[in-house]
């Protein structure tokens, strides 16, 4: 029989001692992922505002979880799954609060369509610019269909190999590759008219 | 290869992530072609763009309202059928005997709760003549006797009454 090789997990270790009983693991568990789960939910649903809701939604699940858990996947790679449904779930529930790049935005009182500027320019409005910046980059990521923002976001913002994103999605490596490359190739023509080179 | 197959291989060969056998006829060509060395710099740079895209802080109090939060969702049994396990599982208790406890000391609980209960009944059907016969012990200790006498068809004994008190009845 052959061993489990996910037990060689330092993650799936901890929260095996939870299994018997050892709640501080849990909490260890909790700090090292937190962050990175409502960063990941922040920017898969693009709502600031329910990220943390969410967040916790998805430490009750694994936290409800413990009595049936057995090791099938990494944890990093278990626990990013169910963030993913969960956001997945809020979208299904709620129309996203996307941010078109057309759209018609208020300036002071009066209602203009907002010329973009060069966002490369620095100077005096800078942080103006960044914000802007900040509402492009969001805007691009939030028009990608769901499977490619789950690539880019865990490959940009989590570092995750192309073989534990392909687990998160249960997908090929095959598959990944083909997603990150149609992915990036739309968030580079969303972003260019915005960057200017 | 032609530039487009080039082109789609970019975002993987800046990840790392091509196989030898990929990698060198990329390389090979991004030396020699200038629209696909403009693409790689295109994907590079906007690529970096992303990482602007700052991480949130969680709310310091997060630890906290997430254990609130699942006091809150926990049926109340589940919670102590949850607390009682986790006590077994840390002082190593085995809960058979923990069982086997318990049920000797409902036994016992219930048991002297049960004998108290018949006492209370008994005394809910006594009569008011015999409860304060009860709370006249003295006149107790000589019920047998006057228990015995039928004193209602027996005149003489009527007559005789005083000489049948204890001596110490008052």
């Amino acid at each position: 029989m052959n061993p489990n090789p996910y037990l060689e997990d330092p993650d799936v270790i901890l929260f095996l001692e939870f299994q018997k009983g050892d709640s501080s693991a849990f909490e260890t568990l909790m700090k090292k992922y937190f962050k990175r789960i409502l960063n990941f939910i922040n920017r898969f649903i693009g709502n600031s505002s329910i990220a943390e809701d969410l967040t916790q939604e998805v430490f009750i699940r694994v936290y409800n979880s413990v009595r049936s858990y057995q090791p099938q996947a990494k944890f990093q790679t278990w626990i990013f799954k169910i963030a993913r449904n969960v956001s997945l779930n809020e979208l299904r529930k709620h129309k996203p609060n996307m941010v078109s790049l057309d759209e018609v935005w208020e300036v002071e009182d009066s209602e203009v369509k907002r010329q973009v500027q060069d966002l490369s320019l620095s100077g005096p409005d800078k942080d103006i610019l960044e914000d802007e910046r900040l509402k492009v980059i969001e805007a691009a990521i939030n028009s990608l269909p769901e499977n490619q923002r789950t690539v880019i976001l865990l490959r940009r913002y989590d570092e995750f190999s192309y073989e534990d994103i392909a687990h998160t999605m249960n997908c090929s490596v095959e598959a990944v590759k083909s997603l990150l490359s149609r992915a990036r190739e739309n968030l580079k023509l969303r972003m260019a008219r915005f960057f200017k080179e | 290869m032609d530039c487009r197959d080039i082109q789609k291989m970019i975002p993987i060969y800046l990840d790392q992530e091509l196989s030898r056998e990929e990698f060198l006829p990329l390389e090979e060509h991004l030396k020699g072609c200038v629209i696909c060395q403009k693409e790689f710099k295109a994907y590079q740079k906007f690529w970096d763009i992303l990482k602007d895209w700052k991480d949130l802080e969680p709310d310091p109090a997060y630890m906290s309202r997430f254990w609130a939060r699942l006091g809150q969702k926990t049926p109340g049994y589940k919670k102590v059928i949850r607390d009682l396990k986790l006590v077994f599982l840390r002082l190593q208790v085995n809960p058979a005997l923990v069982v086997v406890c318990m049920c000797l000391f409902l036994t016992f609980f219930l048991g002297k709760h049960y004998s108290q209960g018949q006492v209370e009944n008994t005394v809910a059907r006594l009569s008011s003549e015999e409860i304060e016969l009860l709370e006249h012990m003295e006149l107790a200790q000589h019920f047998d006797v006057i228990e015995n006498i039928e004193l209602l068809e027996d005149m003489d004994i009527w007559e005789k009454l005083d000489s049948l008190k204890p001596k110490n009845f008052s």
